[in-house]
């Protein structure tokens, strides 16, 4: 049983934004495969539903000057079926095909993924590889622009305002094959899952940027990953195992039940594995 | 606490209109409001596939599937499969019967419905789409086998016009 509250339909940015401003206790919803399931479980009782769903702005996909723009309320299923992103980005859409099952696909949306921070996210690991950015609009007009990893502050916590919504989600144009994505699932949603990104020049890799999610509380961006700069793919693939035991040290396992030793192994196979992806998919 | 709001939907292509609580889901109105019992819940959460039901031809949980937001859809549920006018079975329901692709029950509305939107958008899936696409429906009889067989059944009648 969802608990009651008033729904209200927000029928563009700025109405979302001065319902939120104005109603107490109110939350944003879209998909509501995240929220009203915590409804249902108590861990959240808000009186007033703000449904961004009816806001024309908030959806679509295009490609910009500064990358791909994927509006909040797009849902996975969108993604998955897009053709514009399988044609730039194939990793996003090969990732959206594993989110979950198609049921919530079909409802869930990146912007309520997003803001939602599960710590098991699947996009939130892919996109902050991809150094993405989130925009959110907030009272009087006000629109910025920040990077995702500083959006995603905790579990469950992001640097959004209780009166901003999201508004889209930009990915900057990486090289399509220098980008790959792998998880490993007991659940519907990933236990580990590792993505790498980088920039491959004459055989030498450049900005190298391996993130590693669901592990931790947000995704971890390795420090590691420097390892890697200038190597040629030889030597990447020489070094991956050492990056990848280096991650995996990085990393703070959550999921304590599961244990630590296992959950750091996980990490540091799939991340020798992105690496291996990029290399072996570069020699053929 | 009370804050109505009428609806206008299309439910196994007959048109109703019905006032509903926000918090009321798709699945309490198929069930408790329109005695369309075919559809079951069972893990509340999304996860086991038996409340399944189409909304505008797109797969859904109705568990978690707020009824307001149904409005201006059309919804199918398991008892919209079949045709019409004549209540013949529709092909993967006939399928089901001939595979014998339940042991329980439970499931199989859930299972029909999803392979009812995997059949409309891929009308000739291979085996590992099939599946791939109902992974998200569990049977706990685990009677997966003769479930994929009945769908690639339907799949395989629906390019044979004669059947």
């Amino acid at each position: 049983m969802i608990p009651d509250f008033e729904l209200h339909r927000a029928g563009d940015v700025e109405e979302a934004i001065s319902l939120l401003s104005s109603l107490e206790d109110a939350a944003c919803y879209a998909g509501g495969t995240e929220l009203l399931q915590v409804m249902k479980m108590g861990f959240a009782t808000p009186g007033h539903l703000v449904d961004l769903k009816p806001i024309t702005e908030l959806g679509g996909i295009q490609r910009t000057d500064s990358g791909l723009q994927i509006g909040a309320t797009v849902t996975h299923r969108e993604i998955e079926r897009s053709p514009l992103i399988a044609e730039q980005l194939p990793a996003l859409v090969a990732l959206e095909h594993q989110v979950a099952n198609v049921r919530i696909r079909n409802v869930g949306t990146l912007g309520g993924n997003l803001c939602f921070a599960e710590p098991h996210s699947d996009p939130a690991a892919l996109l902050v590889a991809c150094n993405a950015t989130v925009t959110l609009a907030g009272t009087d007009g006000a629109r910025r622009t920040i990077p995702l990893d500083d959006f995603l502050l905790d579990a469950f916590t992001t640097d959004r305002e209780e009166t901003e919504i999201m508004t889209a989600v930009t990915i900057p144009l990486v090289d399509r094959r220098a980008l790959v994505y792998r998880r490993y699932a007991m659940t519907e949603r990933p236990t580990v899952s590792a993505a790498f990104q980088v920039t491959i020049e004459d055989d030498r890799l450049s900005s190298p940027r391996i993130v590693v999610g669901a592990v931790g509380p947000t995704p971890t961006v390795c420090r590691a990953s420097g390892i890697l700069d200038d190597l040629t793919m030889d030597e990447a693939r020489e070094a991956a195992g050492d990056v990848a035991s280096a991650c995996s040290r990085e990393v703070e396992p959550m999921d304590v039940e599961i244990g630590d030793a296992y959950l750091r192994n996980l990490v540091a196979v799939h991340v020798a594995r992105t690496i291996a992806d990029v290399v072996e998919r570069r020699e053929t | 606490m009370s804050h109505e709001i009428s609806i206008e939907l299309e439910v196994n292509r007959r048109p109703v209109q019905l006032v509903v609580a926000p918090n009321e889901t798709l699945a309490q109105v198929l069930r408790d409001r329109l005695s369309l019992h075919g559809t079951k819940v069972s893990c509340d959460a999304q996860v086991c596939g038996t409340c399944t039901v189409l909304v505008d031809g797109r797969a859904v949980s109705s568990c978690t599937f707020l009824a307001a937001d149904a409005s201006g859809t059309r919804v199918t549920s398991v008892e919209g499969l079949a045709e019409p006018e004549t209540g013949r079975l529709a092909r993967v329901q006939r399928a089901f019967v001939e595979r014998a692709a339940f042991q329980c029950g439970y499931c199989t509305a859930g299972f029909l419905t999803s392979a009812t939107a995997l059949l409309s958008e891929n009308p000739n899936p291979t085996r590992a789409e099939v599946v791939e696409y109902l992974e998200g429906n569990i049977c706990r009889c685990t009677g997966y086998e003769a479930i994929v067989a009945a769908v690639l059944d339907a799949a395989d009648a629906d390019g044979t016009p004669s059947t």
